[in-house]
This record gives structure tokens, C-alpha cells and sequence, in this order.
């Protein structure tokens, strides 16, 4: 009963929420196989259903943009990162 | 000498008439004459005297104008020496002045052109690690292919999954 | 070589691994205030930075499901849906020595086109002024070289004075006028003046004139103008603090003028409205009391342990139509540690400046005097005292009896004699000596119209023969019996001069 309860709690959660998703960007465009792993293992992590887009500009790893969030584990942000240490260019 | 006479009637008589006229010269001309002689005399003596005052003055007055005119110059050049004690004074304290604007203009320089030099320092370093990351965006843009991105992302979403644990 | 090992170094620092950010999303931009949704951990007066432009913010409002910041830029480019990230920092400025002589904007950019300046030092907005422990008495002068202050209202180096009055009295002018004063100041305080509000050209004036006298060597001039977003009219106050807290630290003085802080509570009632915070009295918000304490705290004399620096702050006050019981002056006369009245029409009388001494006051008092200036204050007080006492009952009397007529004769002399024009300081020991000659009477032979000149001709003979006087009196900041002596000497010897033209 109780976990029942927890459930139909969640879904309305769900249903209020509205576009709860998240963002998954990557740089190449993978076969499905691959990219449903990814997908699968991202929304495993982040408990809500995760959408793919592709931009070539990250040049590799991926940026995750969540509705409070953006968790940057591309190639682009780790240069960015360095960059801003050093100063504004 | 023949026809030469002296006609002592005549002569008696003129000396009687000079007499008379000596007599009455001296009661009524004489005193008159000599009164007035004498107050011209006076009268010339006096104006000697005024004279002789008047130059004394005279020369008092200019001796009293030589002594102004001198006081007057010494007061001047006393105005003068002090004038230009003053001004010395004030070109010593411009000179003064001056010297430590250039001495404080020196530093200044000094220290810009220090400051200048690390600016220099600063901005090729800057620019150099602009290059070596766009160098390192545009090798890494070539090395990194789907296969070496797919190992790179699984790997990243192991540590992620991890941090969430 | 050092170049190789830095870029090597620049090398070993890209590693690909995932970084955590905090976001947000513009909901909507009004007038340079945004609200964002999201941000849920960010703190109040947090930075935050708009992704697309670049361009930062600063938190103001926290709300339960959105965030209300103002933006330190041009927000005309920000957009609904606009990423926005947090900075992580509260806001902070640069500081610094290198800041003196720059005109400044209120997050430490230049505007004078003199080039980036390069600081270390960086200190934050919003600071909690010193605590009771760390204060001390204000006991140090600060010398305005205007004789009617230093003389009746002085001001001590730590201490709050208000300058109030209409938009027509020259109250900025003789506040510009004490920052001019302290080129001469053998303990010169850094000097920053906050312009809120100001024209731009008004700006440019005043920091030509203080470059022309020599007091921008001393000074910064922080620029809040009129064409620039209300947010930062607001920072501007406390980023003028905020410099002046750097040098006081340091165990230096500081002044900091706030002109004007009725422009600074105009742009906080108008953020609060944007921001919806609830209106109160005058439409202000609740806190706009705590807007200028806050600001007006951190100006404090330090004790020895904590270096013996001061903030001295002057914040000036608009007053309507010389309304000095309205809202903001009354919250701002509390919170200050005196104020001093620039009365209209006294000035259209012709008194410059125009202080109204019966509405002015000084709380620190002669603590904040020399010696020689407290021993000629208390007897000029006492002159002005009963003169402004028998000029009141002049109105119902026709005759006057000689002493009544000599003792307003003397206040009416004393009073021109305090006169001086805005922009030309006199120095302290001229001061000394010029209300030295009024309150002993010096001046009572001297006609009205001529007792300026008489003031000129004493200060020029002192200089040229007697300026041991004014040495004495600068050194031992006193006025002994032999300088007085002296003095008196000198004050007979020109009246003779006045008599003598006179018959």
C-alpha cells in the first residue's frame, strides 16, 4: 500500500512537472547501439528520461543539461576551463 | 694878464650868497638829503643782509635736499636689495621645487616602465597559451575519433556514476 | 625558459573530467533586474555570470522558486531562457594604490581611458563595518580650510558628517572644497569621491578642476552616472567604501564623499520595486533605513591594534524646499554623527557658504580641534551666540544702546570675516589667525565692506614679515601667549594703516 502510495506520488510529480528532461550532447553520431547504452547509463544517473543531441563544437565527452544543472565533461570544457585560469583572452 | 679883474663886490657878495645857500642847504637840504642817503643806505644794507639770509637758506635747503635725495636712495636700494633677496628666495624655492618634480617625473618613468615591461611579460604568456590551447583544440579535433570519444564518454559515466553512489 | 615551463604547465592542466555547474534560466529582464528560475543553492550578493553575453550579475532576491538579480552591464542583450551560471564569489572590487588618480566605475573599471589598472588586491562590496572592540575615540582633525566648519562644526577623521540642502546650495562644491584642502595636509587622507547620478559632463568638470589643482594625485573618483543602469547607482556607495576600507586597513586615513545619496535611495526604492518587494512609506522599502547604516558603519577611527587607520564619510543629502524633517534626511541625520545645513537663503543673503549654524552641529565637537583652534572657538561661538540673539531682537527695537550696538557691530564683522569663497580653502593657521582678529576685536574699526581686504593684507604681512606666526602656530597646532603677542603686534600695526587712510 505504501509503496503504491510512493508511486502514483512520483507520477504526479511527473505530471506536474512539466518537460522534465534532460539534455545529453555529444560530438559524433554514434550507431544506436552505442547511443542507447549512453542514454541508458545517463538516465540511470540522473533518475529522468534523457534526451540526445549531437554538436561537433564539444569535440568529445559529453555536456548533460539538466533543469538546474549542466554537468561538462566535454573536450571543449576541460579547454574552457584551463583558458578562464589564465585569464580573459 | 691885462683886462683880468676881480670884482670884489661880486665876489663878496657870491660868497655871501653861497653862504646864505650853504646856511640854508645845510638847515633844510642837507639833513633831508643825508636822512635819505642814510635810509638808502640802510635800506641797501638791509636787502644785503635779506640777501645773505637767503642764500644761506638756500644753501641750507639744498644741503637738506641732498640729505632726502641721499636718505631716498638708500631707502631704494634697500627696497631693491630686500626685492631681490625675495625673489632669489623664490627662484631657490622653484629651483627647489623643480627639482624634486623631475626627481618624482623619474620615478615615475622608472616605475612605468617596469610596470610596462611586466605587462609585456604577461600579455606574450597570454598569448602564447592562446595558441598552445587552440593547437591542442585543433589536434585533439583530429585525434579523437567515435571510438576513442565512445571510450572517453563510458569512461567519464563510470566516474559520474561513481560520485553519485 | 620560464615561458616553456609555463605553457608546459598550461599542458598538464587539460584533463577531461565532469565539472558540476549550478544554473539557472532567465525568466524575465526589466530595466536591468532579471529573474531567474533555478540557482537553488546560490547566496545573497552571490555573482552570477549570463552564459550567451558574458555579462555578470548580482543576487538580491531569494525567493522560493526564483531568484531576483541585477544586472552589472548592458542587459538589452539578455533573453528569456538565457542560461545563467554562478560565479561563486560574493561581489568584490579591485583596490589598490593604483587606483588613485583613475576615475573608476563602481566594479573598478577605468573610464578615463588611461588603461586596464593593474591590481592585486580585491575587497568585497558588502563588508560588515569594524566591531565597538576595534574602534577608538575620533580624536584627529580632519581640516575642511573652510573656517566656518573648522572653527563651529569641525569634523574629526572617523567621524559621519551630513552635508544637507537644496538642489541650489553649493554643497557639493564645498564638500569638493575640502578634498582641495588636503593637498596641504601633512597627514593626507586618500580621498575618494562617489558621484551618484551625475551628468557625465558635471563628472568631467569636477575631474578636470581637481587635476588642475593638483588633488587628483590624491584622490579616486568613483563614477556613477546618469546614463549608467540604476544598479550600478546603487553599488556605487559601497564600492567607494569598499576603497576607502583599503586604506584604512592599511593604517592611512581616507574620506569618502557620497554625492549624493538621495540619487543611491531613489535607485533602491526603484530595484526593490522591480523586485517586488513590498512598498512602505514614501514607496521606499523597509530597508531603506538599513541601506545607508550599513553603508554609513564602516566608516569608523581604528584603534592601534587594528593600525589606526580612519574612513571619514561625508554623504550628502538633497533636500525640498528645505524640508529637513522628510523621510531620508531624518534617517540619514540619525544615522550620522552630525550634520551641517546649507541654508538657501542665507546664501541669496550673500553668506557663503551658506551654513546655518543654529541647525548644524558636530557631535564629536572639540575633540575633533586643535588647540589653537578650541581656545578662538569657544569665544567665537560665544560672540555669534549673542549676536544672532540681539539681531533677532532688532526687529522689535528702534534704538540700540552702545554696547548693544558695539556687539553686533563685532558679530556682523565676525560673520564676514568667516566668509570665503567655494573652491579656495584657507589653510588651518590662516584660519587661526583671521578669527583670531574677529573674536579680540580687531575688527571692530574696520568698515563691513572692508574687513575681506583687511583679512588679505593681514595674511600677506604675516607672510612677508612676521611668518614665523604662521610656522609657530603650524607646528605646535596651538596659539601660544608669545605667537598671540606677536599676532596682536602685527593686527595693530595694520589698523594703524586703515586709521591713518581714514582721517
Amino acid at each position: 500500500m505504501k509503496n503504491e502510495k510512493k508511486k502514483s506520488a512520483e507520477i504526479v510529480q511527473k505530471i506536474l512537472e512539466k518537460e522534465d528532461f534532460a539534455v545529453l550532447i555529444l560530438a559524433h553520431e554514434f550507431d544506436d547501439q552505442t547511443i542507447k547504452e549512453i542514454k541508458k547509463r545517463a538516465e540511470k544517473i540522473l533518475q529522468k528520461e534523457v534526451r540526445v543531441e549531437f554538436d561537433k563544437g564539444i569535440i568529445g565527452g559529453f555536456i548533460i543539461k539538466d533543469k538546474n544543472q549542466i554537468i561538462d565533461a566535454s573536450i571543449k570544457g576541460a579547454l574552457r576551463r584551463v583558458r578562464d585560469r589564465y585569464g580573459n583572452f | 694878464m691885462e683886462g683880468v679883474s676881480i670884482d670884489w663886490k661880486i665876489l663878496v657878495g657870491q660868497t655871501v650868497n653861497f653862504l646864505i645857500l650853504f646856511f640854508l642847504m645845510k638847515k633844510l637840504v642837507f639833513p633831508r638829503f643825508f636822512s635819505i642817503l642814510e635810509e638808502r643806505q640802510k635800506t641797501i644794507e638791509e636787502e644785503k643782509r635779506t640777501i645773505e639770509e637767503l642764500e644761506e637758506k638756500k644753501k641750507g635747503i639744498e644741503i637738506e635736499k641732498e640729505r632726502i635725495l641721499n636718505q631716498a636712495k638708500e631707502k631704494a636700494e634697500l627696497i631693491l636689495r630686500e626685492a631681490k633677496e625675495k625673489a632669489k628666495k623664490k627662484e631657490r624655492k622653484i629651483l627647489e621645487m623643480a627639482e624634486k618634480e623631475k626627481e618624482k617625473i623619474i620615478e615615475e618613468a622608472r616605475k612605468t616602465g617596469e610596470e610596462e615591461i611586466e605587462r609585456i611579460k604577461k600579455e606574450f604568456l597570454e598569448k602564447n597559451i592562446e595558441t598552445v590551447l587552440v593547437i591542442a583544440e585543433k589536434f585533439l579535433e583530429k585525434k579523437i575519433d567515435p571510438e576513442e570519444d565512445k571510450r572517453i564518454i563510458l569512461r567519464l559515466l563510470k566516474e559520474l556514476e561513481k560520485d553519485e553512489e | 625558459m620560464e615561458i616553456s615551463k609555463n605553457l608546459k604547465k598550461v599542458l598538464d592542466e587539460i584533463s577531461i573530467k565532469p565539472e558540476k555547474e549550478e544554473v539557472g534560466e532567465v525568466l524575465e529582464v526589466k530595466d536591468g533586474i532579471v529573474k531567474i528560475s533555478g540557482l537553488n543553492n546560490v547566496e545573497n550578493f552571490e555573482t552570477i555570470k549570463f552564459e550567451r553575453t558574458g555579462v555578470e550579475g548580482v543576487v538580491l532576491n531569494l525567493e522560493k522558486d526564483k531568484v531576483g538579480a541585477i544586472v552589472l552591464g548592458d542587459f538589452s542583450q539578455i533573453k528569456s531562457k538565457d542560461i545563467v551560471k554562478r560565479g561563486k564569489r560574493i561581489l568584490s572590487i579591485p583596490v589598490g594604490e593604483k587606483m588613485i588618480g583613475r576615475v573608476i566605475d563602481p566594479l573598478g573599471n577605468p573610464l578615463d581611458g588611461k588603461g586596464k589598472i593593474e591590481t592585486k588586491d580585491f575587497f568585497p562590496i558588502e563588508k560588515i563595518g569594524p566591531s565597538v572592540i576595534e574602534r577608538e575615540p575620533v580624536n584627529f582633525p580632519l581640516h575642511t580650510g573652510i573656517k566656518i566648519i573648522d572653527a563651529l562644526v569641525p569634523i574629526g577623521r572617523g567621524q559621519r558628517e551630513l552635508f544637507l540642502g537644496d538642489r541650489t546650495t553649493d554643497k557639493s562644491l564645498w564638500a569638493l572644497t575640502i578634498i582641495l584642502n588636503q593637498k596641504r595636509e601633512r597627514k593626507r587622507p586618500i580621498c575618494i569621491y562617489v558621484a551618484i547620478g551625475k551628468k557625465e559632463a558635471e563628472i568631467a568638470r569636477i575631474c578636470e578642476m581637481l587635476k588642475k589643482e593638483g588633488a587628483l594625485d590624491y584622490t579616486i573618483l568613483v563614477s556613477a552616472s546618469a546614463s549608467m543602469p540604476v544598479s550600478f547607482w546603487y553599488l556605487a556607495p559601497y564600492s567607494g567604501c569598499a576603497q576607502g576600507e583599503y586604506f584604512m586597513e592599511k593604517g592611512m586615513d581616507a574620506l569618502v564623499i557620497y554625492d549624493d545619496l538621495t540619487n543611491h535611495a531613489f535607485a533602491w526604492r526603484q530595484i526593490a520595486l522591480i523586485l517586488r518587494r513590498p512598498p512602505g512609506r514614501e514607496a521606499y522599502p523597509g530597508d531603506i533605513f538599513y541601506l545607508h547604516s550599513r553603508l554609513l558603519e564602516r566608516a569608523a577611527k581604528l584603534n592601534k591594534e587594528r593600525g589606526g587607520g580612519s574612513l571619514t564619510a561625508i554623504p550628502l543629502i538633497e533636500t525640498q524646499e528645505g524640508d529637513i524633517a522628510a523621510f531620508i534626511p531624518t534617517n540619514v541625520i540619525s544615522i550620522c554623527d552630525g550634520q551641517i545645513y546649507f541654508n538657501y537663503s542665507l546664501y541669496l543673503k550673500g553668506q557663503r557658504p551658506e551654513v546655518d549654524i543654529g541647525l548644524s552641529v558636530s557631535r564629536v565637537g572639540s575633540a575633533a580641534q586643535t588647540k589653537a583652534m578650541k581656545k578662538i572657538a569657544s569665544r567665537l561661538k560665544l560672540e555669534l551666540a549673542q549676536f544672532l540673539e540681539l539681531e533677532r531682537f532688532l526687529e522689535f527695537i528702534e534704538e540700540v544702546d552702545p554696547e548693544t550696538r558695539k556687539k553686533l557691530e563685532r558679530g556682523r564683522r565676525i560673520l564676514e570675516i568667516l566668509k570665503q569663497e567655494k573652491l579656495k580653502p584657507t589653510s588651518f593657521e590662516k584660519e587661526v589667525v583671521s578669527i583670531f582678529a574677529g573674536v579680540e576685536g580687531f575688527l571692530d574699526k574696520i568698515p563691513l565692506e572692508k574687513v575681506r581686504e583687511f583679512e588679505e593684507k593681514l595674511h600677506q604681512k604675516i607672510e612677508e614679515e612676521r611668518p614665523e606666526i604662521f610656522k609657530n602656530i603650524l607646528e605646535t597646532q596651538d596659539l601660544d601667549e608669545k605667537t598671540s603677542e606677536e599676532l596682536k603686534k602685527v593686527l595693530n600695526q595694520i589698523l594703524k594703516e586703515y586709521e591713518g587712510k581714514g582721517s
